[in-house]
């Protein structure tokens, strides 16, 4: 399996964590330094890639403003809500704007209407060109966007369809 | 603000954060080094002791008698006696003087003396070395020297003060090696629960893209804080209650000459702080490799 042109299997450890700047991820359960606020969160993904912090700080406070969160950038995640929190850990994965952008259910734990604010937000950053790849079982959202669905049955690709919907044959 | 910074203050700050982890780690590298400090003491302490026993480990070269050797040859002997490298000192006791001390030991009843005619006693050297260990090498070299009547070394004594002394000394470093292990092992497995406190933050810091070196720095300065100031504070303990223990025993103890300068506070100093400083800095960067697996 290959990403990014990069072979997974013959790929070192060592480059691993250069392969994952390349790589925004999102996840179910946001996974976010509890011990740093919104904006520090969101500027860790771009010290770790040793950037200046003069730049770096401004874009940090721009990408927490485009996920509509500028006004919460020093609130720590627990006074955070869910949709929140799973913005900041949107804007912390598309920071560095990386050519693609996994989501592993990013809308699990929310409610539907939180999770119509998430996939609007998904749907911004492919507009920019980031691929954005998405895991998810909620039936409703996928039918509704009408995108590429690729479906997975253990762990085999049983179907790829150019604007797809949910559990279609 | 740069890298270092950067690792500076997410140091001080997940110290600051985990306060009672560091509080815990704080006490059990201080402890650690306090008995560790406390044996490196009493080791320092013992071996100055042993030295000054091995000193009293002396040879006593007798002259001959019938004929008496002339004054040259003795100053001669003493020239060359004092040219040998082991030798720390060498006392010439004539015969005149021998005569003296045994009036000495005799003061309280002369009269035992009395019968001598003459004096009969033999002039003789005290020799003292640098090295006692080369007692038999040196008490040999008399061996066939016409003006030499006998060596007198208290070969058995010495032999068996060498065999406690280089027993006891093995048994401390035994002790003190034993005693590092348990430290390095307490103090490691502290800074392991302190870091198991912290797996999801550097799973996720993984996560992100940061490399292990990345996280790891910030880990190893605050190993490095700990380490450095409960080592310290074991540190002035230690010393403080060598000097306080020292004095009262030299108080007690008038007959026995304890050495309170046989700690050499700098020296012992630099190694509890070394000590402190490197296990903290290992504990946390090895600590975290189980982590980092991500």
């Amino acid at each position: 399996m290959a990403v990014g042109g990069r072979d997974l299997a013959t790929l070192r450890s060592w480059k691993v964590p250069y392969l994952r700047r390349n790589i925004g991820c999102v996840f179910q359960d946001f996974k976010l330094l509890t011990n740093k606020t919104a904006f520090d969160n969101v500027l860790y993904a771009l010290v770790v890639t040793g950037q200046a912090t003069g730049a770096s700080k401004k874009k940090a406070a721009e990408i927490l403003s485009l996920v509509g969160l500028g006004h919460k950038a020093s609130s720590y995640p627990n006074e955070l809500s869910g949709g929140e929190q799973q913005r900041v850990s949107i804007a912390r994965a598309f920071v560095n704007h990386p050519p693609l952008l996994i989501a592993d259910e990013p809308t699990g734990n929310l409610d539907p209407d939180t999770s119509m604010g998430i996939m609007q937000l998904l749907y911004r950053i492919n507009k920019t060109g980031t691929t954005v790849l998405m895991a998810t079982h909620d039936r409703e959202m996928v039918d509704r966007m009408r995108r590429r669905v690729i479906a997975l049955d253990a762990g085999k690709v049983v179907r790829d369809q150019k604007r797809g919907g949910y559990g279609e044959d | 603000m740069g890298r270092i910074s950067f690792f500076l203050k997410e140091a001080f700050g997940s110290l600051r954060r985990n306060y009672f982890m560091t509080i815990a780690a704080l006490v059990t590298v201080f402890l650690s080094i306090v008995v560790l400090g406390g044996v490196l003491v009493f080791v320092y302490t013992t071996d100055a002791l042993l030295r000054e026993v091995e000193q009293k480990v002396e040879i006593t070269v007798f002259l001959q008698t019938e004929p008496d050797p002339t004054p040259e040859e003795t100053s001669a002997m003493q020239t060359e006696i004092m040219s040998w490298p082991e030798v720390k000192s060498s006392v010439f006791v004539s015969k005149e003087d021998a005569l003296e001390r045994l009036r000495e030991d005799f003061k309280d009843n002369p009269e035992i003396l009395d019968g001598l005619s003459g004096n009969p006693l033999p002039a003789s050297f005290e020799v003292s070395l640098k090295d006692p260990q080369s007692v038999d090498a040196v008490a040999a070299r008399f061996d066939g020297n016409p003006i030499v009547e006998s060596v007198n070394y208290g070969k058995e004594i010495a032999d068996k003060i060498f065999s406690v002394t280089s027993q006891a000394r093995n048994f401390l470093l035994i002790f003190i090696a034993l005693l590092g292990i348990v430290a390095i092992l307490l103090i490691s497995n502290t800074i392991r629960l302190s870091i198991f406190a912290r797996k999801r933050e550097v799973e996720i810091m993984k996560l992100v893209g940061a490399t292990n070196w990345f996280i790891r720095w910030p880990f190893v300065i605050e190993g490095v804080f700990v380490g450095f100031v409960g080592a310290a504070a074991a540190a002035v303990v230690v010393l403080v209650l060598n000097s306080f223990l020292v004095g009262r025993i030299r108080g007690g103890l008038p007959f026995m000459a304890v050495p309170l300068d046989a700690v050499p506070y700098v020296l012992v100093t630099i190694i509890l702080l070394a000590v402190g400083v490197v296990i903290g800095a290992a504990g946390s960067g090895i600590g975290l490799r189980r982590f980092l697996r991500v």
